[in-house]
C-alpha cells in the first residue's frame, strides 16, 4: 500500500450489520472518521463496540453494508484485507504480546515478515518505539516478566513498529490495575498529540475530555449519540446516555 | 479469474472441493487397480465367497469349527475370540492393575517400592516381546508325560490343562448366568427405591437374594450333572496323551498372561492417578466424622476415585481390545488373523478389508457405548466435586 | 498468639526404622510381605543371572545348559545377529555408527538449545540422512548393502526414526486440516483421523505391507520396508494430530487474533505464533506418544521384517541355542528398556519442569 494515499476519510462505515446466529449486535452503523481524528466510543457491555471496531480490521466479518479503509472497501477479496491489515494497529485489552519471544521480538516480528523489513532496520525501528512507550530497558525481557501496564505499553510498540495510519484500541485500560491506567492513558495521550488517527473502545471519560474529537455512545448494537465532548459530558439529549454517564463518572 | 482467486468464498468452497474431490479419486483409482489386479488372478468382487467352505481349520474356537464351514462362520468365531481374548486379558489386567495401583498409592514404602518396580519394568517392555517371552516359556515346557502338576492342573508344552466339572454345556451355562445374577442382585436391590424397609434391612435381603441365586446354581449343577461320573473331570495321562479336564492352549495363555501383566502395569497407573485425584479434603472431612479408615476407604476414597480413573480405564479396555490382534503372531485365531488367513486363501482382499474395519469399528463403538451407560449411571448428580 | 515450637528428639536409627515401617500392626504385615517378595525375587534373579551364571563360549551350548544359572554365552556368541541381523560382518561397524548416529540425534534434540523448527528439522535431516549413506554405502567408497539385508537394533532404529521423521509433519498437517474452518475439510480429516485410530496397528501395517500393492499402479509401490514405515507414520500421525490440536486448543484466541491484526498471513500465524507455543503445551503428550510408538516398531515382525525381535528369535531358534531363550528375551527386553525407559523418564522431567515455570 502506498504511503500517498487517496484522499477521503480515513474510515468510512455505511449501514453497517452484523449478526451473531440470532443476536442482532450491530444494526445500521453509519461513522466516518476523517484522518487524524480521535474517536472515543462508550456503552455498557455487550453493545456492539468491541464488534464495530473488529470490523475495521476484518477481524469479524460484517454482513450488510459497507465499510471503506483509507479507501479501499473491505469484501471478500483476499488481498485488500491484508493490506488494510497493515495498516491499522490495533491494541486488545488483554494486550495478547506472544509469551514465546522477547519485547523486542514481539516489536520485531511483523516488520520483518510482513513488511519484509530488514533485521537491523526492525530493530532500530522497534527500540526507537519502545523508547517512546518509555520501557526502552525491558526489551530483552519476556512479556511474563512484565506489569500489566507495561504489556499493554509492548503492545502499543508492537502495532506502531508496523508504522499503521489508524490505531483501533479496544478497551485497552478495562485488564488493568488502577495504578497502571494512568501509564498506558499518558502514551496514548501522547500518540494523540502527534496526529495518529486513533478509534478507541474505553471507559476512561477523562482520556475521552482530553483527547477526543468526537465521542460516540452505543447501546443495543446502535449508535445513540455522537457529539464532541463538551457537548456529549454536558447536554447529552438521550435518557440511555445520560443513565450510564452517572454510573461510569460515578454521580 | 484472477479477481475470482482472491475472493474469499470462492477460494473456499474451491479448497474445500479440491481436497475432497483429490481423497475421493485416490480412493476410487486405488478400488479399481485393486478390482482390475484381482480380476487378472480370476477373483471376482463380492460378498459371494462369505457361504464358500475355507478348507482350513482354525485352532481355537469356542464354536464347532471344521475346514467345511463358510467364513462368515469364521469370521464369527473370530470376533469371539477376539472378544472371549480381551475380556479375559481386561479381567486379568484389572486385577493384577488395582494390586499393583494400591501398592503405589499404600502408606508403606516397601509396597510402594515394589508397585513402582513392577510398573517400570513392565511398561517399559513392548507388549509383543513380553507375548513372545511368555510363548516361549509355556512351549518349553516339559512334554505331557513329565508334565508339572499343581491343584489338579497340569503344566505341559502343550498347554495347560484345568479339571472341568462334568456337566451338561446348557445347565453350565445356566449355572454361570446365576452366580451373575447373585453377584448383581444385591447392586440392583440396593438402588430399587421401592423397597423401603417393608421386610426389615436392606443389607439382609442384599444377602438373602444373593443366596437365593447361588443356590439355584447349585441346584443347576446338580440337575445337570452328567450321570455316573465324579464331580470333577481332572485330566490325567493316558498312554502317550491327555486325557480328560480342559485343554488351554499355550497361544491363549501366552496372550492373557501377557496382556495381563503389561495391561495390569498401565491399569495400576491409572489405579493411582484416580486415588491420586481424591481431594484430602474429602478425606479429611470423612475422618474428622469419626469415620474408620475402612469406611473412609469403601465410602469416600473409593467411589471418588473410580469416578475419577473410569474414562482413562475405558481408552486402556478400548487398547487392550485392539492388542488382541498380537493373536497372529504367536498364531491364535483371533478376528484378525482370520481376516489375514481369508486374504491369503481367498484373495477377496478389498472385502476382507472392509469387514475388518467394520469389525473394530463395532468393537469400539460398543464398548464405547457401555462405558458412557457405567459413566453416566455413576456420575455425581450436581457438580459438586469439579465445581 | 505465640506458639512454642518443640522439635521432637532426634530419633535413633532403629526408632527411625520402626516409625518408617513398622508403626502399626497392619504396616508391619505389609513390610514383611514387601520385603519377602523383594528378598525372594532379588535373591533369584541375582542367582540365575550373575552367580550360577556362564557367560563366556569356551564350554560351548552343552556345557552352558548344564548350568543352574542364566546362559549368557548365547549373547557373547549371537550378540552380533540380534543387533545388526544379517548385515554383512565385515562391514557392520557401520550398522553400529549408524545407530549411535540416531541416538546422538535423540540426545541433541531432547535438548532445549534445539527446539526451534529449523534447528529440529536440521538435526533429524542430519542423523537420518548419515544412518542411510552409512547403512546403504555405495558412495564414498563404502560397499552397497540394500534394505533387505538391514536388521537388528539398526532396522528397528531405523523404523522408528523414519516413522517419527514422516509422521510428525504429517501430524501437523493433519491437525490444521482439522481444525480448519472449512467445514468439509475439517469433517472427512477428522473422518480419517478416528477412522485410524480405530484400528489397530497390525491391521494397518499388514494392509501396507501385503494388501496396498493390489491397489497401487507399479511404479508407485515401492519397496516393502518404505510401505511399512509409512503405514506406521500414518497410524503415529493420527494420534500425534490430535495431541498438536490439544495443545492448539491451549493457545488464546487473542493470539492469533492480534498476528491478524499485524497483518500476518496464515502461514505466518501457523508457523511463528501459533504452532510454537502449541509444541510447547503438547510437550510432555508427545514425549509419551514417542515412547509408545518405539515401543510399536516391534510389531513389524509381524509383517516379516528382521528387526531385533525376529533376530532375537533367530538367534536362539536354530541349533544349538534352542534352550537360551530366556536370555535372548532378556537381553533384547534390557535394550527396550534402556531406551523407553530414559525416553519416559526424561518426558517426567519436562512435565515436572513445564508445571513449575507455569506457576
Amino acid at each position: 500500500m502506498d504511503s500517498t494515499l487517496p484522499s477521503g476519510p480515513a474510515v468510512r462505515i455505511e449501514g453497517l450489520d452484523k449478526h451473531y446466529g440470532s443476536f442482532h449486535a450491530l444494526r445500521k452503523i453509519n461513522l466516518s472518521v476523517e484522518r487524524g481524528e480521535k474517536i472515543v466510543i462508550c456503552g455498557p457491555s455487550g453493545s456492539g463496540k468491541s464488534t464495530l471496531i473488529r470490523c475495521i480490521n476484518r477481524l469479524e466479518q460484517h454482513d450488510g453494508g459497507r465499510v471503506t479503509v483509507l479507501g479501499t472497501e473491505l469484501n471478500d477479496d483476499v488481498a485488500n484485507i491484508d493490506g488494510i491489515r497493515r495498516e491499522v494497529g490495533m491494541v486488545f485489552q488483554h494486550f495478547n504480546l506472544f509469551p514465546h519471544m522477547t519485547v523486542l521480538e514481539n516489536c520485531m516480528i511483523a516488520p520483518m515478515i510482513v513488511r519484509k523489513r530488514p533485521r537491523a532496520e526492525a530493530e532500530t525501528t522497534a527500540r526507537r518505539f519502545l523508547e517512546k512507550v518509555r520501557i526502552p530497558e525491558q526489551a530483552m525481557k519476556f512479556p511474563s516478566q512484565l506489569s500489566g501496564g507495561q504489556q499493554q505499553r509492548v503492545a502499543i510498540a508492537r502495532a506502531l513498529c508496523m508504522q499503521p495510519q489508524i490505531m483501533l484500541f479496544d478497551e485497552p485500560t478495562s485488564a488493568l490495575d488502577p495504578e497502571m491506567i494512568a501509564e498506558v492513558l499518558d502514551v496514548m495521550v501522547t500518540l494523540a498529540s502527534e496526529g495518529m488517527t486513533m478509534i478507541c473502545v474505553t471507559h476512561e471519560m477523562g482520556f475521552a475530555r482530553r483527547v477526543a474529537d468526537r465521542v460516540i455512545f452505543m447501546d443495543a448494537g446502535e449508535i445513540v449519540e455522537e457529539a464532541p465532548p463538551e457537548a456529549f459530558f454536558t447536554s447529552c439529549r438521550n435518557e440511555r446516555t445520560r443513565q450510564f454517564l452517572s454510573q461510569v463518572l460515578g454521580h | 479469474m484472477v479477481s475470482l482467486l482472491r475472493n474469499q468464498k470462492v477460494r473456499n468452497t474451491l479448497l474445500q472441493v479440491l481436497f475432497v474431490g483429490s481423497l475421493a479419486a485416490m480412493v476410487l483409482a486405488c478400488v479399481m487397480i485393486a478390482r482390475r489386479n484381482l480380476a487378472e488372478q480370476g477373483i471376482t468382487s463380492g460378498f459371494d465367497f462369505l457361504f464358500k467352505s475355507t478348507g482350513w481349520d482354525v485352532n481355537f474356537s469356542l464354536l464347532p469349527a471344521n475346514a467345511n464351514d463358510p467364513y462368515w462362520w469364521f469370521f464369527l468365531i473370530g470376533i469371539i475370540n477376539t472378544l472371549f481374548l480381551g475380556t479375559t486379558g481386561l479381567v486379568l489386567a484389572t486385577i493384577v492393575g488395582t494390586i499393583v495401583g494400591l501398592a503405589r498409592t499404600s502408606s508403606n514404602e516397601l509396597a510402594r517400592l515394589l508397585g513402582r518396580t513392577y510398573v517400570d519394568i513392565f511398561r517399559n517392555i513392548p507388549l509383543i516381546l513380553q507375548v513372545f517371552f511368555w510363548y516361549a516359556v509355556i512351549t518349553h515346557l516339559p512334554t505331557p508325560r513329565a508334565a508339572h502338576e499343581a491343584f489338579g492342573m497340569l503344566l505341559t508344552s502343550r498347554g495347560l490343562y484345568v479339571p472341568i466339572p462334568n456337566v451338561g454345556g446348557a445347565a453350565l451355562a445356566a449355572a454361570m448366568l446365576a452366580v451373575i445374577a447373585a453377584i448383581a442382585l444385591p447392586v440392583w436391590l440396593g438402588r430399587t427405591p421401592r423397597l423401603n424397609q417393608p421386610f426389615g434391612e436392606r443389607s439382609t435381603i442384599q444377602l438373602a437374594g444373593a443366596a437365593a441365586a447361588l443356590a439355584c446354581a447349585a441346584v443347576i449343577l446338580a440337575v445337570g450333572r452328567l450321570p455316573d461320573l465324579p464331580l470333577l473331570d481332572f485330566p490325567a495321562l493316558q498312554g502317550l496323551n491327555l486325557k480328560g479336564g480342559m485343554r488351554i492352549p499355550p497361544e491363549f495363555s501366552a496372550l492373557a498372561i501377557a496382556i495381563a501383566i503389561y495391561g495390569g502395569s498401565y491399569i495400576a497407573e491409572i489405579v493411582r492417578g484416580g486415588f491420586k485425584a481424591v481431594g484430602k479434603g474429602q478425606m479429611e472431612a470423612a475422618l474428622s466424622l469419626g469415620l474408620s479408615p475402612w469406611r473412609v476407604f469403601t465410602l469416600v476414597r473409593l467411589p471418588l476415585a473410580l469416578r475419577a480413573m473410569l474414562p482413562i480405564l475405558a481408552n486402556q479396555y478400548v487398547w487392550l481390545m485392539k492388542a488382541t490382534t498380537m493373536g497372529i503372531a504367536v498364531g491364535f485365531t483371533d478376528f484378525f488373523m482370520i481376516v489375514a488367513l481369508t486374504i491369503n486363501h481367498s484373495g477377496q482382499t478389498l472385502e476382507v478389508i472392509g469387514i475388518l474395519m467394520a469389525g473394530f469399528l463395532a468393537i469400539n463403538l460398543s464398548l464405547a457405548a457401555v462405558f458412557n451407560r457405567i459413566n453416566k449411571a455413576i456420575a455425581l448428580k450436581g457438580n459438586q466435586l469439579r465445581g | 498468639m505465640e506458639m512454642i515450637v518443640v522439635a521432637p528428639p532426634a530419633p535413633g536409627r532403629l526408632e527411625d526404622l520402626k516409625r518408617r515401617f513398622f508403626a502399626t500392626p497392619l504396616q508391619a504385615l505389609l513390610s514383611l510381605i514387601s520385603l519377602t517378595i523383594m528378598a525372594f525375587i532379588v535373591w533369584k534373579l541375582l542367582d540365575w543371572a550373575v552367580f550360577s551364571a556362564v557367560f563366556t563360549t569356551g564350554g560351548g551350548p552343552e556345557a552352558c545348559q548344564a548350568a543352574a544359572g542364566a546362559c549368557w554365552s548365547v549373547i557373547t556368541a549371537r550378540w552380533r545377529v540380534i543387533l545388526f541381523g544379517l548385515y554383512p560382518f565385515e562391514e557392520q561397524w557401520r550398522s553400529a555408527l549408524a545407530c549411535v548416529s540416531v541416538v546422538v540425534m535423540t540426545v541433541l534434540s531432547c535438548m532445549p538449545a534445539f527446539w526451534t523448527g529449523r534447528r529440529i528439522a536440521l538435526v533429524w535431516g542430519a542423523g537420518t540422512g548419515l544412518y542411510y549413506v552409512l547403512m546403504k554405502g555405495g558412495v564414498l567408497g563404502l560397499p552397497y548393502v540394500g534394505e533387505e539385508a538391514w536388521g537388528g537394533l539398526a532396522l528397528t532404529l531405523f523404523i522408528f526414526v523414519t516413522t517419527c521423521l514422516v509422521g510428525f509433519p504429517l501430524a501437523i498437517c493433519l491437525a490444521l486440516l482439522r481444525r480448519s474452518d472449512l467445514p468439509w475439510i475439517s469433517r472427512t480429516t477428522g473422518l480419517i483421523i478416528d477412522g485410524v485410530r480405530s484400528l489397530p496397528l497390525i491391521s494397518i501395517l499388514f494392509t501396507f505391507a501385503v494388501v496396498l500393492p493390489f491397489a497401487l499402479p507399479q511404479w508407485l509401490q515401492g519397496d516393502k520396508l518404505y510401505r511399512v514405515i509409512l503405514g506406521s507414520a500414518l497410524f503415529f500421525s493420527a494420534y500425534q494430530a490430535e495431541i498438536v490440536r490439544g495443545g492448539m486448543q491451549g493457545v488464546p484466541a487473542g493470539q492469533e487474533e492480534a498476528a491478524m491484526a499485524l497483518g500476518m498471513s496464515y502461514w505466518q500465524r501457523i508457523g511463528r505464533i501459533v504452532l510454537p507455543q502449541a509444541m510447547r503445551n503438547a510437550l510432555p503428550a508427545t514425549i509419551n506418544q514417542f515412547v509408545i510408538s518405539f515401543k510399536e516398531t516391534s510389531l513389524v515382525v509381524i509383517v516379516g521384517f528382521f528387526e531385533i525381535l525376529a533376530s532375537g528369535n533367530a538367534a536362539y531358534g536354530t541349533g544349538e541355542w534352542r534352550f537360551a531363550y530366556v536370555e535372548v528375551y532378556a537381553f533384547i527386553a534390557f535394550i527396550y528398556f534402556v531406551f523407553v525407559f530414559s525416553l519416559s523418564r526424561y518426558g517426567a522431567y519436562l512435565e515436572r519442569r513445564m508445571s513449575v515455570s507455569e506457576r
